[in-house]
């Protein structure tokens, strides 16, 4: 009865009060990779939680009993008795119907976004094979008046340059730009996103996981900007390829550029290693605590056990 | 497969530079001032292209007469459209160095550029 009501409400806090301290940490921007690890964190445990609340509330009518009677010593009867709710069984089979179609429904989302994303990745490549030619920079020149640089991911990975942004750019700072995207496609920062993506679109009402993709999509911008040798260059690279081509029908502006320039340009602080240390710790933490919530009845049957033995 | 594939590339970068209607005949005679290459190779490779989508075709007499359906321009523009695309449901198949600026962060950021710039211009003018 007590663990689908602590995972619900860990889930409940991790909603409210995670985006809000991860925004609010100046550190997430210092470090952006280990941010990106705590952005993953955050929203994995929060799936575990729901998981592990289905998972909780379906125990005394699945096979699961077993396995964890055998994990703590005890009977089934004992695990399905401490699992009960006072709801009983119809609310234990809606559960079990409920984890099966969301392990169904991601997984689909899953598979779905990979296909999807492999498909137009290789119909990119197919027009890029005809229109761009191999640079000897190590990239792939495509001639047009849009000043561009971007990078496609996946095993057959490429770095394209459009022949404006060539123009605009000049050698150092060439340089930099692509530190900046090979530092993508060594990375794979693009697992980093579909995995972002694919909870994003599984839990579209919540918007920690909106947050959290847009969150990681800069993150690993930054990361990458780390990248390259020569800071203030780079900034200056951005700026000029960000006001590459006046278009007035592209309004849409890039929020993220705004925050990687003042960062490029105002320098980095120090980074320990104990700050490192501090982040894996926390990290690990909150995805430790969902399974450690979920074997709340098995624990308190152990407490119990033991004072009765004891007293 | 894999020659195919680049044979299409060479053929459509043909049809391109011409800009107008051709037929197989004409692409084999170009094409083996550079190399060897037997008339139903290209029949094939052209063939390939039609059912792509990306040339279009007309029966003139016996034989076919090719053309691009599309400019290399236009294909250009298609191909940097996925580019472009700032919407936030995007899809994840590449990553974009940076996106537009709107006029006033151009402004804003030039501004804190130059400020990063400036103090040692300063001091050698005073």
């Amino acid at each position: 009865m007590l663990a689908p009501i602590v995972l619900l409400a860990f889930a409940a806090l991790a909603i409210i009060c995670g985006p809000r301290l991860l925004l609010g940490s100046a550190w997430v921007r210092r470090a952006p990779g280990w941010g990106v690890m705590a952005w993953h964190a955050l929203t994995l445990s929060v799936v575990a939680a729901v998981a592990l609340f289905g998972f909780t509330l379906a125990t005394p009518v699945s096979p699961l009993a077993e396995p964890i009677a055998r994990l703590f010593r005890t009977t089934p009867t004992e695990v399905v008795e401490h699992y009960q709710t006072p709801a009983g069984v119809w609310l234990a089979y809606t559960a079990v119907f409920a984890v099966a179609g969301f392990t169904v429904w991601m997984l689909w989302l899953t598979i779905s976004t990979l296909i999807d994303t492999t498909r137009s990745r290789r119909a990119h490549l197919r027009l890029l094979r005809m229109l761009g030619r191999d640079h000897p920079g190590g990239f792939v020149l495509v001639e047009h008046s849009q000043a561009l640089v971007y990078c496609l991911p996946g095993l057959r990975k490429r770095v394209v340059v459009t022949t404006a942004a060539l123009e605009l750019l000049d050698a150092h700072q060439l340089e930099l730009v692509l530190a900046h995207e090979k530092s993508h496609l060594r990375s794979r920062h693009d697992i980093a996103i579909a995995l972002a993506d694919v909870l994003r679109r599984t839990f579209r009402p919540l918007r920690l996981f909106t947050v959290a993709h847009e969150q990681v999509r800069t993150l690993i911008e930054m990361q990458a900007d780390d990248a390259a040798h020569d800071r203030h260059g780079l900034a200056r690279a951005l700026v000029t390829l960000g006001s590459g081509t006046p278009e007035p029908g592209l309004s849409a502006g890039d929020v993220a550029t705004f925050a990687r320039v003042q960062r490029l340009t105002n320098g980095a602080g120090p980074w320990k290693r104990r700050q490192s240390f501090a982040v894996c710790l926390a990290t690990t933490t909150l995805l430790a605590t969902p399974i450690a919530l979920a074997t709340t009845p098995m624990m308190e049957m152990i407490i119990i056990g033991c004072t009765t033995v004891l007293g | 497969m894999r020659r195919l594939g680049q044979l299409e590339t060479v053929v459509m970068q043909r049809l391109w530079d011409w800009g107008r209607s051709v037929s197989v005949r004409e692409v084999v005679e170009d094409l083996h001032k550079e190399r060897r290459i037997a008339y139903t190779t290209v029949m094939t490779v052209l063939d390939n292209l039609h059912r792509k989508g990306l040339v279009h075709r007309e029966k003139h007499g016996r034989a076919y007469q090719y053309h691009a359906v599309m400019s290399r321009e236009a294909h250009t523009a298609g191909l940097l459209e996925d580019v472009l695309d700032q919407s936030p449901d995007r899809k994840a198949t590449l990553l974009n160095f940076v996106g537009q600026l709107s006029a006033e962060e151009q402004v804003q950021l030039r501004a804190a550029l130059a400020k990063f710039d400036e103090p040692d211009d300063i001091d050698t003018e005073e």
